[in-house]
């Protein structure tokens, strides 16, 4: 099995400099190194300043790495040749979280879904109409929505819409930046069965964003969970899951299972600066195992077997409770 | 500090482009020495002047003179009137700030005011009848608006004189009629943010937290308000500066707007030159102190430099 | 004792679009000192609900067609411009979504902290600056905070400014609506279990608005369920959660995965919610609910007292 995509050693940081102040620097990504199989999903974990959404920028090349290589199917793209990277941009496309503002107020939807289509140049009316009627029906829009505005739709029905303008291409991969954090509960599980339909029956590859770890557990086949710009754990999900060595993991994880306000710490902290970065493991200040190793030196990505990497001093030493079990029916069809 | 530093820095940068734009301009907007001698001048004669002036010599050093002119107080000698442009630029310019600074009150007082009412009453009576009238003045070239007011206030009801500068009631239509020209722009703009301020959280929970409407009126929507006006105001002193020139000529007020008028229409290029520097300058000034009061006026932009 | 008691409330919303019917005669009482939970998703009504609460109800074009809300006896409709100046900060107020937005980016977290203060009490500028410090510190937000200007500060260290903002002044009932639904998921749970202390340390009765079940189980005693501007549910938090009655509240706890564990389908909720520009004959979630009868369609079902705090409004409890 062959990687779409993949990130080697990818920084990222932004300089502030002027001339009449001292140049900032912050390192928003730190050797990042990410691959995704073909057909399946990867789980991105990590809340805000994790620099999930810069990985993104990486991988849709709005931005380009600090140092590092970004390879589309084996080849850096950097040496893509023209036709190459035109079908780079068609191929990796994106759905966006808040369903509100990614969709144009003053197209209609038959519009805003046909646009990729549109601007390759390569289809003709004909075709273009056939593939938006195609595509709308797999992703449950009816037909004579085409002709309406998207503030006529709830935030379910929009996403659907980013959903179907983001796969009408038949692209590779997709990269899902948070698509239900914005929704209902009651219709968030409509959201993502759809997904998981699709890439079941489309074999799309998925990279799957959310700081809600029991989300991503749904959709991801590896999870990597970041931490001010790091990754901290990377591995399989039912390791992650199950298995999990990271305290960040740990307090991920708990805070999405405690019942009971007498289990939660009044005290954890909050994510350090960008602009004045800790020595040492960034989640030290507020990890309950750290010891001075931990302030002092910078964990790198273990292999602790079989794939499930940890970058953490203690990983071996301390146990941490499992509380999520995976539970693996048969896929039951609710549409 | 690194702020204000920073500002002045790119202030005088733009001065320095600004005195090269202003000198090619003139420089090529056709040839002085035509309109300083008479037709049946000899060739001879207009060689002559030409060398006198200095007309003749690369352009370069021809900038270099100016400059070095301009830093020393030497804006050079009107063709027109053989006086040191300097000086008869000195004795216009009062008369213009007067104007000008009047007119800028009003149109911050009116704009205040009016942006305000207008904002908070938004789709009533009142708002439309602010919008309809900013509209008017907005689209109507401002000699036009003041030959109305000429002939309204001045002929037929004899309320304010038309002509000169004597008294303060000679500034009123001038003053006023520039500061109403100016207001309608930055009174839309104004009513268009405060909408949006009103509908801000901050403003809802400061209601919320008990605060007397006042204060959250005058003390938050109108500061939050405000910051894209005073962005505006590089636009603002054009707008000035234009309309100055209009306004002056139309009733006789003795400022630098009138004289520049003759200066253009006698290519008396010395004069214009400097008028145009001074002018630019001016502005490059005002917008750096407008700079100022908005990083005093928001915290986010002091920081962000 | 209650201190708040809302009677057969019916409210409509004018907007471009035309009127929304978006409160349904919704009735609840909360007691002084008691964490009040009303859980429901976008749509339902909950946040105007507690605009209504508040009085502010004709800012946002919402005018309540019939009913009262009880404030310690006195019908907050009807409060005058004057009343309502005291009623707002001082004896109820709010803690918002977003503390990046609650706060004006021009002034200091000091100035509007004091500005709060002194609006509700006679103190020099000294006095206030004394328990702007305490109740800052009882919050856990270091003094240098206070000279900081909001976009400064993280989501959650605003999030506590605003709770002690809104705390300095010691209101009977603070509305929270959805207070941590902005914050980081590790920084949540610190927030509600300091809420939770402070709310019985201060003696405030709390309503607290979430579409997070998870959360509210947590923070809340009793506990109303919204949906298209009505309470289909009310109960204690052992009543519903284990022995939610409405159809409603069970599909929503289904599709919340409240067990935690991952399966390979998430459960939904067909559908959406109604349209609100028309009113409703008939039970609001009839067009979705498995066991809808014609009944159910055609006439609003009535409450049914399951226990002396579990009420449902469903005629197929009713029939049983």
């Amino acid at each position: 099995m062959s990687n779409v995509i993949e990130l080697k050693n990818v920084d990222k940081s932004y300089t502030n400099s002027g001339f009449l102040k001292k140049t900032t620097c912050a390192h928003i990504l730190k050797n990042i190194s990410l691959q995704v199989e073909k057909g399946t999903t990867l789980g991105l974990v990590g809340e805000s300043g994790s620099g999930k959404t810069t990985t993104t920028r990486m991988i849709l090349r709005q931005e380009k790495p600090t140092n590092g290589e970004l390879f589309y199917e084996g080849k850096n793209v950097e040496e893509l040749t023209k036709e190459e990277e035109e079908e780079y941009r068609n191929n990796v496309q994106v759905v966006f979280q808040n369903p509100y503002s990614s969709l144009n107020p003053k197209m209609r939807v038959g519009e805003i879904i046909a646009e990729p289509l549109v601007i390759t140049g390569k289809y003709n009316k004909e075709e273009i109409k056939k593939r938006v009627r195609s595509i709308m029906e797999k992703v449950g829009l009816a037909q004579d929505y085409v002709e309406r505005f998207p503030s006529e739709f709830s935030g379910g029905q929009r996403q659907r819409i980013a959903i179907a303008r983001a796969l009408i291409q038949n692209p590779q991969l997709v990269i899902l930046d948070e698509p239900v954090s914005a929704l209902d509960v009651s219709v968030r599980g409509q959201i993502m069965n759809l997904l998981k339909r699709l890439q079941e029956k489309n074999k799309t590859t998925y990279i799957f964003i959310s700081h809600d770890i029991a989300t991503v557990g749904f959709l991801s086949d590896t999870i990597a969970v970041m931490y001010f710009g790091t990754i901290v754990e990377y591995g399989k999900t039912e390791d992650i899951l199950e298995n999990y060595r990271h305290p960040y993991t740990e307090m991920l994880i708990s805070s999405d299972s405690v019942r009971n306000l007498s289990e939660a710490e009044e005290e954890s902290g909050e994510i350090p600066s960008h602009y004045d970065e800790p020595k040492g493991c960034p989640f030290a200040g507020r990890c309950k195992y750290a010891t001075d190793e931990c302030r002092n030196v910078t964990p790198q990505l273990k292999d602790i077997g079989d794939g499930h990497k940890v970058a953490c001093h203690n990983a071996e030493s301390i146990t941490l409770k499992s509380v999520v079990k995976i539970n693996r029916r048969k896929p039951e069809y609710q549409i | 500090m690194r702020y204000l530093a920073k500002k002045i820095i790119e202030a005088l940068i733009t001065i320095f482009i600004v005195t090269i734009i202003v000198f090619l301009a003139i420089h090529s907007s056709g040839d002085p020495i035509n309109s300083l001698l008479p037709d049946s001048a000899t060739e001879a004669q207009r060689q002559e002047l030409t060398e006198k002036l200095g007309l003749d010599r690369p352009l370069v050093e021809q900038y270099g003179r100016f400059v070095k002119d301009a830093l020393s107080g030497d804006l050079g000698t009107s063709y027109t009137s053989k006086r040191p442009v300097l000086e008869m630029i000195a004795e216009k310019l009062p008369y213009t700030f007067e104007l000008a600074l009047v007119a800028i009150i009003i149109a911050f007082i009116v704009t205040i005011i009016f942006g305000s009412l207008a904002a908070i009453w938004k789709n009533t009576i009142l708002d439309r009848i602010i919008l309809a009238i900013a509209a008017f003045f907005k689209a109507s070239p401002i000699f036009f608006i003041a030959i109305l007011a000429v002939q309204l206030l001045g002929v037929k009801l004899r309320v304010l004189p038309v002509a000169g500068a004597g008294t303060p009631l000679h500034l009123v239509m001038p003053a006023g009629l520039l500061g109403l020209a100016i207001a309608s722009d930055m009174t839309t703009l104004l009513r268009s943010n405060m909408i949006a301020v009103l509908e801000s959280d901050f403003i809802k929970f400061g209601r919320l937290r008990g605060l007397p409407e006042y204060k959250v009126i005058l003390k938050h929507a109108l500061r939050n308000s405000f910051s894209s006006v005073l962005a505006l105001s590089s636009f603002i002193f054009a707008s000035l500066i234009s309309g100055s020139i209009v306004v002056e000529t139309i009733f006789a007020w003795p400022g630098v707007g009138i004289l520049s008028y003759n200066s253009v229409i006698s290519r008396d290029f010395p004069v214009v030159q400097g008028i145009v520097l001074i002018l630019s300058i001016l502005t490059i000034l005002l917008s750096f102190t407008m700079d100022a009061l908005l990083a005093m006026l928001d915290p986010r932009i002091r920081k962000s430099v | 004792m209650n201190i708040l008691e809302v009677k057969n409330l019916v409210s409509q919303l004018n907007t471009e679009d035309g009127v929304l019917h978006i409160i349904n005669d919704v009735s609840f009482a909360v007691k002084e000192d008691e964490c009040f939970g009303i859980i429901g998703e976008s749509g339902c009504g909950k946040t105007m609900t507690s605009m209504s609460i508040l009085g502010y109800s004709d800012r946002i074009g919402l005018k309540a067609v019939s009913g009262e809300i009880l404030f310690k006896g006195e019908d907050v409709l009807k409060f005058s411009k004057k009343r309502l100046r005291e009623y707002n900060g001082k004896e109820a107020a709010i803690i918002l979504q977003d503390p990046m937005q609650a706060l004006d980016p021009l002034f200091t977290i000091k100035d509007q902290m004091i500005e709060t203060i002194r609006r509700h009490q006679k103190v020099s500028k000294k006095e206030a600056e004394k328990i702007m410090i305490e109740t800052a510190e009882s919050l856990s937000v270091a003094k240098e905070k206070l000279n900081c200007y909001p976009h400064q500060l993280s989501g959650g260290m605003l999030q506590r400014i605003v709770g002690a903002m809104v705390l300095s002044c010691r209101p009977k009932l603070i509305i929270a609506d959805e207070p941590t639904t902005a914050l980081d998921v590790t920084i949540q749970l610190q927030y509600l279990k300091l809420l939770k202390r402070l709310q019985k340390e201060y003696h405030t009765a709390l309503i607290f608005i979430s579409h997070d079940i998870k959360v509210i189980s947590m923070m809340c005693d009793r506990i109303a369920v919204m949906y298209a501007g009505e309470i289909v549910e009310t109960g204690t938090r052992d009543d519903l959660f284990y022995h939610p009655k409405h159809p409603y509240t069970q599909a929503l706890f289904k599709a919340t995965n409240i067990d935690g564990n991952i399966r390979e389908r998430y459960e939904t909720i067909d559908g959406a919610p109604p349209n609100l520009k028309e009113e409703i004959a008939g039970c609001p979630f009839a067009e979705r609910c498995q066991y809808a009868t014609d009944a159910c369609i055609s006439g609003k079902p009535e409450v049914v007292k399951i226990n002396d705090e579990h009420t449902v409004k469903c005629r197929r409890i009713a029939d049983e």
